[in-house]
């Protein structure tokens, strides 16, 4: 019985409000999270992963221009 | 299951995890305040403690709801590993004792004195999960 005046006198909005700050907290913790993890660590991933491959390919073009560079010339004849 | 959940989070299932388990441990906090309110312990005089109670009792089953998608997502794709015993326990420990609290809500009456101390056991138990997982990717 002692709901009712409870729910009369703002109990409705009361709850509203307090569900309102449990979806604020939801999406601050949210943006929070995601702001210190970075973008998506896919994203990442893959640059790492390209940026890896390129210092390879690098690495092999220049031990091929010193070393191999004259067993081109000889496949070139 | 795996692949399945590397598709749903697009590879990103760590992160998801992290920032799902965050929202509950800090959603967790904020139930203890509105039991606080609930309880008559803190008055507010912007919140009386019947709409404290339904909002803790509205958020609580969303936690829950949040809570089991984590741990599946957990077991899914990490699996049990030994290197993560302590984050095991205390998983296992939290669900435990969090299936307690729900029974005794729901159909335990009589052990509903039992409900702040298991309350509080289900908010440590959330951030002593958190801790042992999350935070360090964070912290």
């Amino acid at each position: 019985m002692a709901e009712e005046p409870a729910r009369k006198d703002g109990g409705g909005a009361q709850l509203l409000g307090s569900l309102a700050a449990a979806l604020l907290i939801v999406a601050a913790a949210i943006w929070a999270v995601t702001a210190r993890l970075g973008p998506t660590s896919i994203a990442e991933l893959e640059a790492a992963e390209e940026a890896a491959e390129a210092a390879e390919e690098a690495g092999e073009e220049k031990a091929e221009e010193s070393g191999g560079g004259r067993r081109r010339r000889g496949r070139d004849r | 299951m795996e692949e399945f959940l590397v598709a749903l989070t697009r590879g990103n299932v760590t992160e998801v995890k992290i920032v799902l388990a965050t929202v509950v441990a800090l959603l967790a906090a904020y139930q203890v305040g509105l039991m606080a309110v609930g309880y008559g312990k803190l008055r507010l005089p912007f919140l009386k403690p019947l709409p404290a109670s339904k909002a803790h009792r509205a958020i609580g089953d969303s936690i829950v709801a949040v809570t089991l998608t984590v741990a599946i997502m957990c077991i899914g794709y990490f699996g049990f590993e030994d290197d993560a015993a302590l984050h095991i326990v205390l998983a296992v420990a939290l669900l435990l004792v969090l299936a307690f609290k729900i029974a005794v809500i729901r159909r335990m009456h009589r052990l509903n004195r039992l409900l702040p101390a298991l309350g509080i056991s289900v908010f440590l138990l959330f951030w002593a999960t958190w801790f042992s997982a999350a935070a360090e990717h964070l912290v």
